[in-house]
């Protein structure tokens, strides 16, 4: 079953083209990385897939419907580019993670005690559990990441988003993540994310999709690490890295970042 | 940069409309046309999850369209002004009306 279906896709922000004829296909249990240097428009794919940057031409398919129409969209999880300063928002890792089942409704929702289980599976996924009535800002930036990871597994989607979900995160963070989704997609789940680097997660992924200038450049097998990210003694650190201070999730975003 | 085409003037009128191009940014405009909500409030009515409501609602405060307030330990939102308000609801009535 199709999960995501893009057809010749062209986007971007206000004047500036930055997808210019992008295809892809993301089936039920696919793991898919997107790759790319900064700026070649990794981001904005993900980005116009979930609605979040309009498309100039071309469609896009969700589940089997056209985006416009979709709106079945507590079956996503999404967890978003981290985005600098912390609010200071005084929520438990626990009430971070329950927030993550707001979205089902209705038939969807789950009962009480369900809820419950659902966030204890979630962070127990994510190596988290121990944390649950601890305030977000006491966690490191990783684990303030893993948690962010744990509020979207906890609406049990069936497609999980993720955009550069290991930049700026330690060692040990990367593992549970890489742990978590392993299980993930163990259950059937469909994953996409955005990497700077495959890292950790390299045996996870099924397909690596390389976006240069708008297009795609390579679909396949992940490739082999190449360059200086190879060599041993290379940190991995990158001048984004720096910027990723607080930044407990957007339950009370910061202002002034222009989205568009 | 010089032109005489004479519609320059008109480039944030089609920021407005690009930010209100996605039928959720649509329906988070309408649920506020009615009043201030929070973000939880917002991802109940639309059953979209929230960091995705987050990211459609700063596509809207980047365009001008709604601003947030702190309320405690969340951020209230709200249209900047009627305008807006009025702009969609003609939006949503004209393309009904179309379709019959």
């Amino acid at each position: 079953m199709s999960v995501v279906e893009v057809s010749h896709l062209a986007a971007g922000y206000d004047g500036r083209e930055v997808l210019h004829d992008v295809s892809l296909s993301v089936t039920a249990g696919d793991v898919v990385a997107i790759l790319g240097a900064n700026g070649s428009g990794k981001s904005t794919l993900i980005r116009t897939i979930l609605g979040l940057v309009p498309s100039r031409r071309g469609e896009i398919h969700l589940f089997g419907t056209p985006q416009q129409r979709f709106r079945r969209w507590e079956r996503i999880g999404y967890v978003p580019q981290r985005l600098g300063a912390g609010s200071g928002v005084p929520a438990t890792v626990g009430e971070v993670v329950a927030s993550g089942l707001l979205a089902r409704r209705g038939v969807f929702r789950f009962p009480g005690a369900a809820d419950k289980a659902a966030v204890r599976d979630a962070l127990t996924a994510v190596g988290l559990l121990d944390r649950i009535g601890d305030p977000v800002t006491t966690l490191s930036g990783g684990q303030q990441q893993r948690t962010l990871i744990a509020r979207a597994l906890a609406g049990r989607p069936d497609l999980l988003v993720l955009d550069e979900p290991n930049a700026g995160v330690d060692a040990a963070s990367q593992e549970a993540f890489a742990a978590a989704l392993t299980r993930f997609a163990g259950d059937g789940g469909t994953v996409l994310l955005v990497l700077h680097e495959l890292g950790p997660l390299r045996p996870l992924i099924g397909r690596a999709v390389v976006v240069h200038d708008g297009r795609i450049a390579y679909e396949g097998t992940p490739p082999e690490p190449a360059g200086h990210h190879a060599e041993p003694d290379h940190e991995h650190l990158h001048p984004h890295a720096e910027q990723l201070k607080a930044g407990i999730c957007e339950w009370a975003p910061t202002e002034g970042t222009k989205a568009y | 940069m010089t032109t005489t085409t004479g519609y320059e003037a008109y480039e944030s009128a089609g920021a407005l409309l690009r930010a209100l191009s996605a039928p959720i940014r649509v329906a988070i405009v309408v649920e506020l046309g009615v009043g201030e909500r929070c973000v939880h409030d917002l991802v109940e009515k639309l059953g979209a999850p929230q960091p995705l409501v987050s990211q459609h609602l700063r596509v809207l405060r980047g365009a001008g369209v709604v601003r947030g307030v702190r309320r405690g330990r969340e951020i209230a939102y709200s249209l900047v002004d009627e305008h807006v308000a009025h702009i969609v609801a003609d939006a949503v009535s004209h393309a009904r009306e179309s379709r019959l």
